[in-house]
């Protein structure tokens, strides 16, 4: 029987360290969206070096979890994003409000489908 | 991550439903969850291993979830009856007294082509000398002959044969296997005695040599290469 509660443990295991993984890419993709959404509004308001300075930060906390991010999710996924945040760093440097925006739009849904795309939800389990 | 590690619980037991309504022919020696386990385990693993794009992580959790869910499968029905009956199956009685059990054929989708080649890959050409036929839940047929038509042993002759009990290998391909020769309770002397008798310089000359519980010796040659 120590080998069943071997086996329990481990599937208990899996699923603590899948629902830990759910809620920190949930906090990550959370929190660098919150950035990119500031980043907009400064752009907005015609702030373009704060819009640069708070894109390269939530760049920056993107960068810092490659690893983990590159061990649990598919790279296809997670390279988009890369080229995303390159391109919208590319737009704030030309100051090209519209395509800025539609680049940044287009940063944080890549960024929310990701976190949305571990979650629980009906729609992802089946 | 979780999304995988439902998926999987999901996808196991489903398949382990579909092979338990495909029926005990379909299993092969395996029961139904090892074969699952089987089938599926090495799909797993072929495809973060080719393709670099997804991490090997995906792979890994698939396969620890059907360790796990194997191991405690095989564990849950070893205490329970019920569980063993609902996962594994139940044997099936096919023939009983000569006389085909068409119920239980038709249960199982066994066929009489299929009833008449199994009984003919152990021996029996005639349903009629089959007292029982039981299809295994591991798909295997176990036919048990009427009292008359077994063969005579040794016991029902009367007699009491010398049990030669379980040979040992003592030389195999040209090598002592000392272990062995001491387990048997002999030594180097015996050996070579042995080796003297079958008119052999050296063990090298050796193929096989087994001695059994009784000390009847079996010796081989090597052939000379052609």
């Amino acid at each position: 029987m120590r080998k069943g509660w071997i086996a329990v443990a481990l599937l208990a295991a899996l699923i603590g360290l899948s629902c830990c993984h759910v809620v920190a890419l949930g906090g990550l993709t959370e929190e660098v969206t919150g950035l990119l959404t500031q980043a907009e509004a400064r752009a907005e308001e015609g702030d373009w070096a704060g819009a640069d300075a708070l894109t390269h930060q939530a760049a920056r906390r993107w960068e810092e979890k490659r690893f983990y991010l590159h061990t649990t999710l598919d790279h296809t996924a997670t390279d988009e994003v890369d080229l995303s945040f390159s391109e919208t760093l590319e737009l704030i440097q030309c100051q090209e409000a519209g395509e800025y925006s539609a680049a940044n739009a287009r940063l944080i849904r890549q960024l929310r489908l990701l976190g949305e795309m571990e979650l629980p939800l009906p729609e992802n389990l089946l | 991550m979780f999304i995988a590690l439902f998926r999987t619980v999901t996808l196991y037991l489903l398949i382990i439903l579909g092979i338990r309504l495909m029926g005990k022919r379909q299993v092969g020696e395996l029961e139904p969850s090892e074969l699952v386990f089987t089938l599926l385990i090495a799909d797993l693993a072929a495809v973060p291993m080719q393709d670099f794009g997804i991490p090997l992580i995906t792979g890994v959790i698939p396969i620890v979830t059907l360790l796990c869910l194997t191991l405690l499968i095989s564990l849950l029905t070893a205490r329970s009856i019920r569980l063993r009956a609902l996962l594994c199956g139940v044997p099936s009685i096919v023939v009983r007294d000569g006389r085909v059990c068409q119920e239980a054929m038709r249960k199982n989708r066994f066929t009489l082509d299929e009833l008449a080649e199994e009984l003919r890959c152990q021996g029996v050409a005639d349903v009629e000398k089959v007292k029982y036929a039981i299809l295994e839940t591991n798909g295997q047929l176990t036919v048990l002959l009427k009292a008359a038509e077994q063969p005579l042993t040794a016991a029902q002759a009367g007699l009491d044969p010398a049990d030669g009990g379980l040979p040992v290998l003592i030389v195999s391909d040209g090598r002592l296997l000392a272990d062995n020769l001491r387990r048997r309770g002999l030594d180097g002397n015996w050996l070579d005695k042995q080796l003297r008798q079958n008119k052999v310089k050296s063990v090298r000359e050796v193929f096989a040599l087994w001695v059994d519980e009784q000390g009847q010796v079996s010796l081989a040659k090597k052939e000379g290469r052609g």
